[in-house]
């Protein structure tokens, strides 16, 4: 009897031991049992075109309105990724994804995610920076104001930049120079664009890497919901009606092109 | 059973210990030494609570030497303190307007720097949203400090102490935007004034003389609607009926907004420390305190001018008198002398002999 409830209280002890070590909280152990669901790593392309002609710097383009231009600087922020699956009504969201695309840096054009495998319809994203981290302080990385997408005279984020010269324009060096931004009031240029993933798009797998490659129309910042020629604007650098004009031709610039 | 005790007493003693090496990694992670922020009695929670941007003796060093760099702009020589001198509570000394680099002025008036951890937006017309990123607009606007981002990695990068000072603030010599804005912010953000003689009377430790009361009463009367206690602003931004001047061109706060309505708009600014930061208004346009404190009548009105100016009694000049005598008790000498906030380079054996 002695004997038994030694092994008894021994067992107790046991079962304690084990029952408080298991509350001993270890990092990283928490995503270990909650088997993770495999993740693909998907690759979003920017390829940038006028019209139907692949972009390249030095040539000399016609927009919709027959002006010449050449381009010298592109640059937009994708921000807030989120993939979307409309019939089931899944929604991931990229976390924390501030992406710089320049048209100069070849590397910034392609984005690599980590993205739970699955079937997506679209994928969105917000051209520009939220407003949060609009508010928020200094930044690093994509955010950082070093890459000249900042404005200093009045806080906020140049959301998309497209610069070039044009013989339509009176400016020196026949110059032109779109700087949009704004994040608050009536003049908010933040906008979702979602591009579709047709039926023929990949499922996305952890086995292989999908690539989607999306078009990005410079035409359109000319003449998408609005007609802007450059004869009529070749400057725009503060938050107003004018920009928010320049954000809703530009958010049709996007389209999906092909996916592997 | 004594057993079971040991053991278990063991199992408790393994708990202990893993716990407490948890908390020591964490403590492990935190770099520097923590500073608590200061805020004064009487002053509410401040907007900015160094959040992402923990307090520390290094940080706050950093940004104190940072903001006396010359290196920080083009020339070599203007540093913030350039236009943000200690004596005159951080406003520029004298100067209606400041000058920059190669001789160029600005538009608007140099602000006192203190209270700023307060400020929900910075600038006379609120165009900064935040205290980390203001110093981004004297750095490289080209009639201040007129530098880029990248030649100031490149100086600060060069120099050792600087990699070590970054280090003891932040774990690693690296350099970058953030971390320079965010140590400025420790510095500034520390810039406190609570300490004036106004302060030590509300606490009971010093007495007004007559005039100062009387100018208090009339203060309380008459002013303090918009420069209201502790701050000595409410940090709106009003039209006070100043006419614009056409060689400058500043409509304030419409500049940002875009308003017809906030034309001529400028942030009430804090009569804290005011005899030590003449010429006044946003432009420097008048020098003299009490000409100053009568600016009711130097008001031609327009539409957006605030109500409170175009309903206000003129004050007759015993009651100015009272009034300035009032506003001098806001000098801040504790700030004005604080040693910690001086120039971390100046030798002043150097320049006795």
């Amino acid at each position: 009897m002695v004997l038994k409830s030694r092994y008894y209280s021994y067992f107790l002890s046991v079962t304690f031991i084990s029952a408080l070590i298991s509350l001993i909280p270890q990092p990283g152990l928490a995503q270990k049992n909650n088997r993770p669901v495999a993740t693909a790593t998907v690759s979003l392309e920017f390829v940038h075109t006028v019209g139907t002609r692949e972009f390249s710097p030095d040539s000399i383009y016609k927009n919709d309105f027959g002006e010449s231009f050449t381009v010298s600087r592109f640059r937009y922020y994708i921000s807030n990724i989120q993939w979307h699956n409309r019939k089931t009504g899944k929604l991931y969201k990229t976390p924390a994804s501030y992406f710089l695309i320049d048209e100069a840096e070849p590397l910034s054009k392609q984005i690599d995610l980590k993205v739970p495998a699955g079937q997506y319809t679209s994928l969105s994203f917000l051209i520009g920076v939220d407003s949060l981290k609009n508010i928020s302080g200094a930044q690093d990385g994509a955010l950082d104001p070093i890459n000249g997408m900042f404005w200093t005279w009045q806080t906020g984020y140049i959301m998309a930049k497209l610069e070039g010269s044009s013989p339509v324009s009176k400016l020196p060096r026949n110059m032109f120079e779109f700087h949009i931004g704004g994040f608050k009031g009536p003049y908010n240029v933040l906008q979702r664009v979602e591009i579709p993933v047709t039926e023929r798009m990949p499922i996305i797998t952890g086995s292989k890497q999908s690539t989607i490659r999306i078009s990005v129309d410079i035409n359109k910042w000319f003449n998408g919901k609005h007609p802007l020629p450059l004869s009529k604007h070749t400057a725009c650098m503060t938050p107003g009606e004018l920009s928010l004009q320049y954000a809703e031709n530009y958010i049709t610039m996007f389209n999906a092109a092909e996916a592997q | 059973m004594r057993a079971t005790i040991i053991i278990l007493s063991l199992a408790v003693l393994v708990m202990l210990g893993a716990f407490s090496i948890q908390a020591f990694v964490t403590k492990e992670n935190l770099i520097g030494t923590p500073v608590k922020q200061i805020i004064p009695d009487g002053f509410p929670s401040p907007v900015y609570k160094f959040q992402d941007n923990p307090l520390t003796k290094e940080g706050i060093a950093l940004g104190r030497k940072l903001f006396y760099e010359g290196q920080l702009s083009r020339d070599g020589i203007t540093s913030c303190a350039s236009c943000h001198q200690q004596f005159a509570a951080f406003s520029d000394f004298e100067h209606p307007l400041s000058h920059g680099f190669n001789n160029a002025f600005t538009i608007r008036n140099a602000p006192p720097l203190f209270n700023l951890a307060w400020h929900k937006e910075l600038h006379l017309d609120g165009a900064i949203n935040h205290i980390e990123v203001q110093p981004l607009a004297p750095l490289l606007d080209t009639n201040e400090m007129a530098t880029t981002i990248d030649s100031i990695l490149y100086k600060l990068n060069a120099d050792p102490q600087y990699r070590s000072m970054f280090k003891a603030a932040f774990g690693d010599t690296k350099i970058n935007s953030q971390r320079i804005l965010r140590a400025l912010a420790q510095f500034t953000g520390t810039i406190v004034s609570a300490s004036s003689r106004y302060d030590r009377v509300k606490k009971g430790k010093d007495r007004f003389n007559d005039f100062e009361q009387r100018g208090y009463e009339l203060f309380q009367l008459h002013c303090n609607s918009c420069h209201a206690e502790p701050f000595f602003t409410d940090f709106s931004y009003r039209n006070i009926g100043l006419p614009l001047d056409p060689t400058i061109n500043d409509y304030g706060r419409m500049r940002i907004t875009g308003l017809p309505a906030d034309s001529l708009k400028f942030k009430v600014p804090s009569l804290r420390n005011i005899a030590r930061t003449a010429p006044y208004f946003h432009d420097g346009r008048t020098w003299g305190l009490s000409i100053a404190t009568n600016h009711f009548s130097m008001a031609t009105p327009d539409p957006n001018t605030d109500t409170l100016i175009i309903n206000s009694k003129p004050l007759d000049k015993a009651q100015i008198q009272y009034i300035t005598y009032f506003l001098r008790t806001l000098t801040d000498s504790v700030l004005i002398k604080n040693p910690s906030l001086s120039d971390p380079a100046f030798k002043p054996y150097e320049h006795i002999r």
